[in-house]
């Protein structure tokens, strides 16, 4: 038991960004899965932080606060997802992201029983930006329900407002991921009056011939589709064995420039996505952070990593949550609570981190930060946006969102 | 030394098949048991809910894979299934009302007789067929927990667990959920001792052996497998309800994935088949070690100033515990729980080197 | 007690086992086998006959059991840090105690495996040697061997032993389970082999009557130790064999085997 409690108390952490100030830091954790299913975006995302902490710390910090960003890998695990929360909880910390579903999951009892601040982005229960039930939870950016909706929304665009008689293809990876919109695409499908079909394949969804010579035979107008990373490559393929023209394709935010790649940048041209972060290295943030830490050898890693637009969805998710604490120290002074972060957060107006993302204000209502997400075309070389931000169908989405968040509160008034 | 086995008479046939036999083992447990119930006064409370917690609760499900793949020899690569279907049914049971040690018990039954009627198919096949059936159940959960709502809790496929009472007592402080892991722990750490000793216990090893010799003494061994298979079943429902009740608090598939079939696999195989020890010891390596490793790893690079990328201080834990489990296997092949036995037999013998036998 | 002054093919000196680290098995254990020669160890049920054979071919790791003291020589060599594999291309064949033919296989099959070690040229030659030596092997040769009669599966473990063309063949109770008469036949056949090539034989038996009567020398092993050790002939005269390994000549009380057991200690 002796020799546990040395070995465990060894510095577990890896001490991001430390520049010597005198003022006590703000700590944050990043508790990613660096070693197993989500490893094809959280390198870019810690590094986003790592990279973003620094250039605050070089103006100062947040009101002269440094801040100190903390990595350490859960494994995707959710036991050991939860020592790293229990272990940096007592550490001081006080703003948490787990970026992985089952691990935020496990973890969120602990934070509402705590009451400590689980940033959620992209990752987790899609209803907990519902402010009202999840007062600890701030998962900035679009639900899947957000994103489905902005896609059908983009679709009504293009078809002249009017969705009456036009066929959507739904094909996703059949486990809780994929079929999360299910419920939103079909109220919309009903509302709108568009032919709807349900096209699941299995996972790992490296098999996905036979869901795509149904969808041969579906004939679609547009194909909405909810597949990760790679999956998106296998489709791409089955599109052209089976002869669908693959701008009918559009991709959840789970898809980069690696799998464009993989498709062949001229066979990809026309496919599109939804997104909720400006992609590229051209966006004025990246410049700045190419100019002052690249540059000069300060990078918190691989270079090829910041033109990736995982990585602008890490400065997204992390220039938020500096922005949350920032406004906290400025509005009720050091030092921070969760509660003073939280009214930070809640004070956040129109936030885009310089052009980088679809502007956020987050309300003590809105945790999701107003939900926008734009329709990128990737043309051969570069995404070209298809639409504004936009924030379609609101209040069916959260009539989703509020049925989802009623079950949940109704769980914990039973405790 | 510690362990003595000279100078040790039994005069009687009860004292002779007592449980521990030697007076060292007894004291052993005496102290190991005043540690652990005395836990919460010196232990901060991070050791105690997040690894001494789940140590003692996955030791206990440990324990009873060990049953089916240690006593009885059976192949089980669904066990995290079993697991969540207790998990799922206590806290059904106990949204719907039912008090928390009512309900675990329920989730215990109905593990066991979902485990059963799929053990009364899976067992007409033997050795790698019975292991890969075993596998169609965990992809039969896993599909039936994602795909039914009414089981799952709806799209977000995560259930909010009440918190747990005791006699109409809530329990929520990390010390007393710590005492509900470790009575739960003790309780099939004794049943499993003592299984050695019942008829069930013998027919197990029996069929384990040689099911064919089994048969030829009246051991009905297919009965005797469908036993064992509830037997464990159950523990892994109670196991698997004890878990979310005192550790997760809200249950999700992934928390029984085929992952995590594999990782108990691991434990008992780590621990050592049929040894009660090795689970506990089994339990704690698969459980703690990468966390450990972690830790070593970065305070290494912290000694040495050596810096290292995201990535690589993430992968190299990874590959310095398998290495490690592999080493310890190739020393001992029986596991961890027979490192122990070598070092406890060198200590009873002791001064000499061996004993006839 | 005479000692052979012939040339030594396996020598075992002082040899010690033990068991998953504590459990004693053999204990100064000293066997010769002359070159040429054909050695009887005698013993009863869990004298450690079985562990003395293990030790020599180097089987013992699978039982977790280890050689802790003592030296294994072969034809002058220590063979202590070998493989088992390596022990049959040095020379010893080991025939198992119940026999362990491979059953999927046909005899024919079973002989071509165990030509593993030698080249293939020698193959076609040594399966017509067992094939002479054991005709009735051959008349079955295209049969899965699982079909075999017990004495054919026993010849056809011996066979294949030979296959590795050994200078010592080592067998763990060949007898077992076979009627008189075919003991009789393999006894025969192997005293045969012994005397036209000159292969050292070093045999593992209950039925000490029979192996007694090809042998020219006899060890007796008992509770783990060597308790005796001379001429087949002079073991045959032995009253204390005589009464206990074969068959005894007026019928005793079980209280005088205490006597043996003081005359044991005597005898060591």
């Amino acid at each position: 038991m002796r020799l546990r409690s040395i070995l465990g108390g060894l510095a577990l952490t890896l001490v991001g960004s430390m520049t010597a100030m005198a003022a006590d830091p703000v700590r944050v954790a990043l508790c990613y899965d660096l070693s197993k299913a989500y490893t094809f975006v959280t390198p870019q995302i810690a590094q986003a932080a790592r990279d973003y902490a620094d250039i605050l710390n070089a103006k100062g910090g947040l009101e002269g606060h440094p801040i100190e960003v903390i990595v350490q890998d859960h494994g995707n695990e959710p036991q050991r997802g939860i020592e790293c929360y229990e272990r940096l909880k007592r550490e001081g910390v006080m703003i948490f992201d787990m970026l992985s579903t089952p691990v935020s999951r496990a973890v969120l009892p602990r934070v509402m029983k705590d009451g400590n601040i689980l940033m959620q982005s992209l990752a987790g229960r899609g209803d907990a930006i519902d402010g009202d039930v999840f007062k600890w939870v701030f998962p900035i950016g679009p639900t899947y329900w957000g994103q489905a909706a902005n896609d059908v929304g983009y679709i009504k665009q293009k078809s002249g407002g009017n969705l009456k008689g036009v066929k959507i293809a739904f094909v996703y990876v059949d486990y809780p991921f994929g079929q999360e919109p299910i419920g939103i695409m079909k109220t919309l499908a009903q509302k709108e009056g568009f032919d709807l079909q349900l096209f699941p394949y299995p996972l790992p969804g490296n098999d996905q011939a036979s869901t795509w010579t149904q969808i041969r035979r579906y004939n679609p107008d547009w194909i909405i589709s909810w597949s990760l990373a790679n999956m998106n490559v296998i489709a791409s393929r089955e599109m052209k064995r089976n002869g669908i023209a693959i701008d009918k394709y559009i991709a959840v935010n789970w898809f980069n420039e690696v799998d464009i790649k993989n498709m062949g940048v001229d066979a990809a041209k026309g496919i599109k996505r939804g997104t909720n972060v400006a992609g590229g290295s051209s966006q004025p943030l990246v410049q700045q952070i190419l100019k002052e830490l690249y540059d000069k050898g300060k990078g918190n890693g691989d270079r090829k990593h910041t033109e990736d637009v995982y990585y602008n969805t890490g400065l997204a998710i992390w220039s938020i949550a500096f922005e949350g604490a920032r406004l906290a120290i400025k509005k009720d002074g050091w030092p921070l609570t969760p509660q003073k972060i939280k009214d930070g957060m809640e004070s956040i107006k129109d936030y885009d981190a310089n052009g980088l993302m679809a502007p956020v204000t987050v309300t003590a209502k809105d945790h999701g930060g107003g939900g926008k997400t734009r329709i990128e075309m990737w043309d051969g070389t570069k995404w070209v946006p298809q639409t504004d931000w936009i924030a379609a169908f609101s209040d069916d989405v959260w009539g989703v969102v509020k049925e989802q968040s009623a079950e949940y509160a109704k769980s914990e008034a039973q405790k | 030394m510690l362990f003595r086995q000279a100078g040790i008479f039994h005069t009687d046939y009860a004292a002779d098949r007592a449980l521990f036999p030697i007076p060292a083992d007894r004291w052993m447990i005496v102290i190991l048991l005043v540690l652990a119930l005395a836990a919460p006064l010196y232990m901060n409370t991070l050791y105690l809910s997040s690894y001494m917690l789940p140590w003692l609760v996955w030791t206990a499900a440990a324990l009873g894979l060990n049953l089916i793949l240690g006593w009885a020899g059976q192949f089980h690569l669904g066990y995290a299934a079993v697991m969540g279907i207790g998990a799922y049914s206590a806290v059904h049971a106990q949204r719907a009302g039912i008090p928390w040690e009512i309900a675990i018990v329920l989730a215990g039954l109905m593990a066991a007789a979902i485990g059963s009627v799929f053990a009364f198919a899976a067992l007409r096949v033997k050795g790698l067929y019975l292991a890969l059936s075993t596998l169609a159940l965990q992809f039969v959960m896993d599909w039936t927990i994602s795909h039914v709502p009414a089981i799952s809790g709806g799209t977000q496929a995560t259930l909010q667990a009440p918190d747990i009472r005791l006699l109409g007592w809530p329990v929520t402080s990390d010390a007393g959920l710590f005492y509900v892991a470790l009575v739960w722990c003790i309780l099939v750490t004794t049943f499993m001792l003592n299984l050695r000793r019942t008829a069930l216990g013998r027919a197990l090893v029996a069929v384990r052996e040689k099911d064919y010799a089994a048969a030829v003494i009246g051991v009905n061994s297919f009965y005797f497998k469908l036993v064992a298979f509830a037997t464990s079943s159950f523990i892994a429902g109670v196991s698997g309800a004890v878990l979310i009740g005192t550790f997760y608090h809200a249950v999700t598939p992934e928390q029984f994935s085929v992952d995590i079939s594999i990782q108990a696999l691991a434990m008992v195989i780590v621990g050592g088949l049929g040894s009660i020890i090795g689970s506990y010891f089994g339990a704690a390596f698969i459980l703690l070690m990468p966390g450990l490793m972690n830790a070593f790893i970065s305070w290494l690079a912290a000694q040495f100033g050596f810096s290292l990328g995201i990535e690589t201080l993430a992968h190299l834990p990874h590959a310095l515990y398998g290495a490690l489990i592999i080493g310890f296997l190739l020393i001992e092949p029986l596991g961890l729980g027979k490192i122990y036995g070598n070092i406890r037999d060198y200590l009873l013998v002791w001064p000499f080197g061996y004993v006839k036998k | 007690m005479s000692e052979p002054i012939a040339a030594k093919v396996l020598s075992l000196n002082n040899v010690e086992v033990v068991y998953d680290h504590v459990s004693l098995a053999i204990k100064g254990v000293s066997i010769d086998v002359p070159v040429g020669g054909m050695v009887a160890l005698l013993g009863a049920n869990g004298s450690g006959k079985s562990t003395t054979l293990k030790s020599i071919s180097g089987l013992l790791a699978a039982e977790r059991g280890e050689v802790r003291r003592g030296e294994v020589q072969f034809l002058g060599r220590s063979i202590g840090g070998l493989m088992p594999q390596d022990r049959v291309k040095l020379g010893i064949a080991h025939v198992l105690e119940g026999r362990r033919v491979f059953e999927h296989l046909t005899p024919d099959e079973n002989l071509i495996a165990a030509s593993a070690v030698r080249s293939r040229n020698d193959m076609a030659r040594n399966k017509d040697r067992v094939y002479s030596y054991f005709p009735r092997l051959h008349e079955r040769r295209t049969v899965a061997s699982g079909y075999l009669s017990g004495g054919e599966q026993q010849m056809l473990a011996i066979g294949r032993a030979l296959m590795t063309q050994p200078k010592l063949l080592m067998l763990d109770e060949p007898s077992l389970g076979l009627a008189p008469f075919l003991v009789a036949e393999i006894f025969q056949i192997l005293s045969r082999i012994n005397r036209e090539e000159g292969l050292s034989v070093l045999l593992v038996e209950q039925n000490a009557i029979a192996a007694l009567e090809i042998v020219s020398h006899g060890y007796l092993i008992e509770s783990g130790r060597i308790v005796m050790h001379d001429a087949a002939d002079a073991l045959k005269r032995n009253p204390d064999i005589q009464e206990f390994y074969l068959g005894g000549t007026d019928n005793k009380n079980f209280r005088d085997i205490k006597h043996y057991r003081r005359r044991k200690r005597w005898l060591t």
